[in-house]
């Protein structure tokens, strides 16, 4: 970090913030006392990987899309199947979709492990990296490392590897497990969950900065189950419509400073996706244990402040490893491993729930199969307004600080969006400038 | 415990590949070893290093002062400074951070080495570049001393 004065400005420059993925940069403009300006900006360039999947086979973008993000393959998958199967008028058998199911568990496990305790815990501990954390908190650390461990064993299990799966395939998976070849990580899970439980009463007791706003909150939502993989796209304004309507109602516009298209609700709504969403929409329908932990906690199901989100990020990997343990004891090897998605000419949807929000791809593809048009909206896309929005407010309350709390605070405040700009099109460079 | 051999590379980018190419050389010989393969992510090494007495790690390396293909042999003490600050990927942790992360949990096995070569290319692609390739029977053969002691 360096400190630069300027005429008639005050700036602190951070040249790396460190703990989030990708390359950009923050720079708050505060006039008298007042913060007048915060823009995220992405510089880094633009990936086109919507303009590679063009002229490609329809059975492509399951491994093409998983190279977009290395700690969220499989919500890049999950979305490409979903809606090329869409495309296609194919819905996949109970078995398939239970598998599919419990893969996406082990990517939230192990997501969550790594942004819980590796990269946010440090900000509240007061700690630079999880490195010099684990010389005083060794039990923390040691904890995240089982869980995201017991995630990736997961992942590998069912996808083949644990970054970049290359077993999912449309209409299923090139091959599915023996039942037997589950017990391992059943085992592991129900050893972890315990872990689980602990965290979400540890994350509770951390300094959590005071911070409330009342977001309009987007997630899936499902009738029968806290939303993976499919639901209907669902707000706490109101808004409740199929993945089909996704393009109707989130319009995406370009904007100066920054390489990823900001994403507004109707044009013109700023809203929040990601497991504090999907928590405050979907809380009845976690599993018992991970709703007995939030009693016990004393935290409550509804939660409006974004650096709680660490805590809602433990309910849900609680959550997970439950919900991996039921799908495990229920699960029957699929007859067909995968099943033919034929191709047809058309358009499909899909919408999931990535570990950082809601993942929406759109298909449109020939009679042969060849790819038309695609368009992905990556979460921390769609979240780049409220990290704005929530800076400028955030901080406001805190002008009082001096400028190196500030900036490392405002760091934390980024944080609590466990943001990868890679995904978004990208490291953080914060700059305060003071008049 | 046995002792451990981790190969670790990415199979698609040129020399970054020696690792598992070694790995597989050693794969095909009775030895009486664990052998792992890691494409990418340290974090998931700390579990496997831990209680063993003997670990030996094999990746190409980038440094200033070496040419192609050169091999060299890091034995791993308390005194070997190992520094953090080089930012690897923020989704996960570089091998140089992790070791440090297990010093901290005394993760560590008691003995650690590491077989590393100097790699000419790490562009995009299969095949290690000849001086590479040439390295690794002589990595293998060193493997095969270390493990015979």
């Amino acid at each position: 970090m360096s400190n630069k004065k300027k005429e008639h400005a005050k700036t602190v420059i951070l040249e790396q913030l460190a703990r989030v993925e990708g390359e950009g940069s923050l720079f708050l403009k505060i006039e008298h006392n007042k913060v007048s300006d915060a823009r995220l900006k992405i510089f880094e360039p633009p990936r086109f990987f919507e303009a590679l999947l063009r002229g490609r086979s329809y059975m492509e973008p399951p491994d093409i899309t998983a190279r977009i993000c290395g700690i969220c393959p499989v919500a890049y998958q999950m979305s490409a199947v979903q809606a090329i199967e869409d495309a296609c008028g194919v819905t996949v058998d109970e078995r398939i979709r239970a598998l599919r199911r419990l893969i996406y568990c082990g990517e939230w496990i192990e997501s969550h492990a790594l942004h819980i305790f590796m990269l946010h815990a440090p900000d509240f501990l007061g700690y630079p990296d999880a490195i010099a954390m684990a010389r005083d908190h060794r039990e923390v650390v040691e904890s995240g490392l089982q869980l995201k461990k017991t995630g990736n064993d997961l992942i590998r299990l069912i996808g083949g590897r644990e970054i970049h799966p290359i077993n999912v395939r449309l209409g299923g998976f090139y091959k599915v497990p023996e039942p037997k070849e589950l017990q391992p990580v059943y085992e592991a899970l129900k050893r972890v969950k315990e872990t689980a439980y602990n965290t979400v009463l540890w994350t509770t007791k951390l300094p959590i900065p005071d911070f409330d706003f009342e977001y309009e909150y987007v997630a899936l939502s499902h009738p029968l189950e806290y939303p993976l993989n499919e639901g209907r796209i669902c707000s706490s304004g109101g808004l409740d419509i199929p993945v089909q309507a996704y393009d109707e109602h989130f319009i995406e516009e370009q904007v100066e400073h920054s390489t990823a298209l900001h994403a507004l609700l109707d044009g013109e709504r700023v809203y929040f996706t990601g497991p504090m969403a999907r928590y405050n929409l979907n809380f009845e329908q976690l599993t018992p244990e991970a709703r007995q932990a939030v009693v016990a906690a004393g935290f409550s199901p509804r939660c409006s402040n974004p650096f709680q989100s660490i805590v809602v990020r433990a309910v849900e990997t609680l959550f997970a490893c439950e919900e991996a343990m039921r799908l495990i004891e229920g699960y029957q090897k699929p007859e067909r491993h995968f099943q033919e998605v034929p191709a047809r000419v058309g358009t499909g949807y899909g919408c999931t729930e990535a570990p950082r929000g809601i993942l929406y791809h759109r298909y449109s593809i020939d009679e042969q199969g060849t790819i038309l048009d695609v368009r992905i909206v990556p979460p921390t896309s769609q979240n780049q307004k409220i990290i704005e929005d929530d800076l400028k407010r955030f901080a406001q309350q805190y002008i009082t600080l001096d400028q190196e709390e500030l900036t490392l605070k405002c760091e934390q405040a980024i944080r609590n969006y466990d943001p990868c700009i890679s995904c978004a099109t990208h490291f953080l460079k914060l700059s305060i400038e003071r008049s | 415990m046995k002792p451990l051999v981790v190969g670790i590379g990415h199979p698609y980018r040129r020399d970054d590949a020696f690792g598992l190419v070694a790995l597989e050389g050693l794969k095909s010989q009775s030895l009486e070893t664990d052998f792992l393969i890691n494409r990418g992510d340290p974090l998931l090494l700390v579990e496997q290093w831990q209680g063993r007495d003997l670990v030996i790690m094999l990746d190409a390396f980038r440094g200033r002062h070496y040419y192609p293909g050169e091999m060299l042999e890091v034995r791993l003490s308390e005194d070997t400074p190992l520094e953090s600050d080089i930012l690897f990927s923020t989704h996960t942790f570089s091998l140089t951070e992790v070791l440090v992360m297990a010093g901290e949990l005394d993760k560590l096995p008691r003995e650690m080495i590491l077989i590393l070569v100097q790699g000419r290319s790490f562009g995009y692609g299969n095949g290690l570049s000849p001086e590479v390739a040439s390295a690794v029977p002589k990595a293998i053969l060193r493997v095969k001393a270390i493990l015979s002691r």
